[in-house]
């Protein structure tokens, strides 16, 4: 073995390379990654987990529902929307200025019915010169940043998720196969408490074709006592329980819950920004008040 | 075994591999150079150059900020109504807008009061303050009376109302859900209705000049 301190010197040289492309620089650029303020409400985001919602964290990671559910949302481009919300006292110099740069919309049905959509372009430079021509004129526009891709069309969130969305996740556990839904957003998307736990108990019947298993081992099936209980799920059809007996959802299907509301990627951050900002978040946490 | 003599003695004749070292072909390191040279180059045009703040389809920090809410409209107002809010509201109905059972001061988040169509009745509500029961998300509040925020507010007429107007434009965008801007010269307005007015209204006065 004339050349072992060639070979390992080669290998040392390959392996640390590859460790500080994955480990060395992200964590320089993120290690020390904290709270950002959001734009424009200048919230704090994220917030840390508390109670119920940490624990359900546990309860998610030990079902291994990170198999089958992502929780990262995809961007494939951005778009720039310009809304006209007033012509101004001078509508008809308006309308020529919007002419002016798009001659399409040389129509009187333009102005009227505002606000109205004039633009919808994929770079802001090309909205900036319509912006400049209708205010110099007296109109008032809005400019609107909208994300677009195929995880944004499905509804599954108003941006992409960024590193921001999870630094406070002890486990991140962004998923690999999506054979449900992404759940990234699912807090502000699904966030009926009832619903979710229902959906839990009997997917089918919720959504007629999931294929998402039941977990009735997060409910306890218990014969009715003297008073019915006030959490016990109100079920019909097939899921329904045989007369004389209630489903009722353990604490481990709360934690659960708690946790599925408690998943928000909607943030506007200045990393991926959009206009108009989805609304706030509720600051009553349903669960929690139970 | 049928070996087709010729072939065998074909393969005897090859030559011995050998480990000695050998000049790379010239095309290896062409390749090499090409490939390097087309990496960097899309590295520079989409990487972002490892700023933490640049996430596709955004190239550069540059990039994201032309993409940035533009100060002005809402944005502004409701960045200086939450600074107004947790000065001037936020010790009865706390930062989050859960209100405070405890000084019978009511709910703002999600209620019908905040999420009404335009903002008439708040405006006048924050100017002069209110007594006597009020109804909201179906729950009676009447232990607390609200202090006439508004007009105590420091300034002009005209600063009043700017404050004013910010103020509700970040408790109905941030509460209600409704990103419309109150603008100062719609709350000067609704004030010159009601300013000779000392008495706190009541929720039944507030309903019938916005129903």
């Amino acid at each position: 073995m004339k050349s072992s301190n060639t070979i390992f010197l080669a290998a040392f040289i390959a392996l640390s390379a590859s460790w500080a492309g994955f480990v060395l620089v992200p964590q320089i650029q993120l290690g020390r990654a904290d709270q950002a303020k959001t734009i424009p409400a200048e919230d704090k985001y994220p917030l840390a987990r508390a109670g119920l919602a940490a624990q359900g964290a546990e309860v998610y990671r030990s079902l291994g529902c990170v198999y089958c559910h992502s929780q990262q949302v995809g961007q494939q481009g951005v778009k720039v929307e310009v809304l006209l919300l007033d012509a101004g006292t001078n509508a008809s110099s308006t309308l020529a200025a919007i002419a002016k740069v798009h001659p399409e919309l040389n129509k009187p049905e333009t102005i009227t019915g505002l606000p109205k959509e004039i633009a919808y372009v994929a770079d802001i430079a090309a909205s900036d010169a319509l912006v400049k021509a209708v205010t110099a004129v007296g109109g008032k526009v809005e400019v609107n940043v909208i994300p677009t891709g195929s995880d944004i069309s499905r509804g599954w969130g108003k941006r992409r998720t960024v590193a921001q969305d999870y630094i406070f996740d002890h486990v991140v556990q962004p998923g690999t196969r999506r054979a449900g839904p992404d759940l990234a957003n699912v807090g502000s998307r699904l966030a009926d408490l009832n619903w979710q736990l229902n959906h839990l108990y009997a997917p089918k019947s919720m959504v007629k074709d999931s294929t998402m298993p039941a977990y009735r081992i997060l409910f306890e099936k218990r014969k009715i006592g003297k008073v019915a209980s006030a959490d016990a799920l109100k079920l019909t059809g097939d899921s329904a329980p045989p007369p004389g007996f209630e489903i009722v959802p353990t604490d481990k299907a709360r934690e659960l819950v708690a946790y599925l509301l408690s998943l928000r990627s909607d943030a506007p951050l200045f990393e991926s920004p959009v206009t108009p900002p989805p609304a706030a978040a509720p600051a009553t946490n349903t669960v929690a008040a139970k | 075994m049928n070996a087709d003599p010729k072939k065998s003695s074909d393969v005897t004749n090859e030559a011995e591999p050998t480990a000695a070292m050998t000049a790379m072909p010239v095309w290896l390191v062409a390749l090499m150079v090409t490939l390097l040279f087309l990496s960097a180059w899309y590295f520079d045009l989409y990487g972002g150059w490892f700023e933490p703040k640049v996430f596709s389809p955004y190239v550069s920090v540059a990039d994201v900020q032309r993409f940035q809410p533009k100060t002005g409209g809402i944005a502004e107002t409701v960045a200086r109504g939450k600074k107004l809010f947790s000065d001037n509201c936020a010790v009865c109905h706390m930062e989050t807008g859960v209100g405070n059972p405890a000084n019978g001061c009511p709910p703002l988040v999600d209620s019908e009061w905040v999420k009404s169509p335009t903002a008439t009745r708040m405006v006048m509500l924050i100017s002069k303050g209110l007594s006597g029961p009020i109804t909201v998300n179906g729950k009676v509040w009447n232990s607390g009376v609200m202090l006439a925020v508004g007009d105590s507010l420091p300034g002009s007429e005209a600063e009043k109302a700017e404050k004013i107007a910010a103020i509700a434009t970040y408790v109905r965008f941030q509460f209600g859900k409704i990103a419309v801007e109150t603008k100062p010269a719609q709350v000067e307005a609704i004030r010159a209705s009601i300013k000779d007015r000392t008495a706190n209204f009541t929720a039944e006065e507030l309903l019938k000049a916005e129903p």
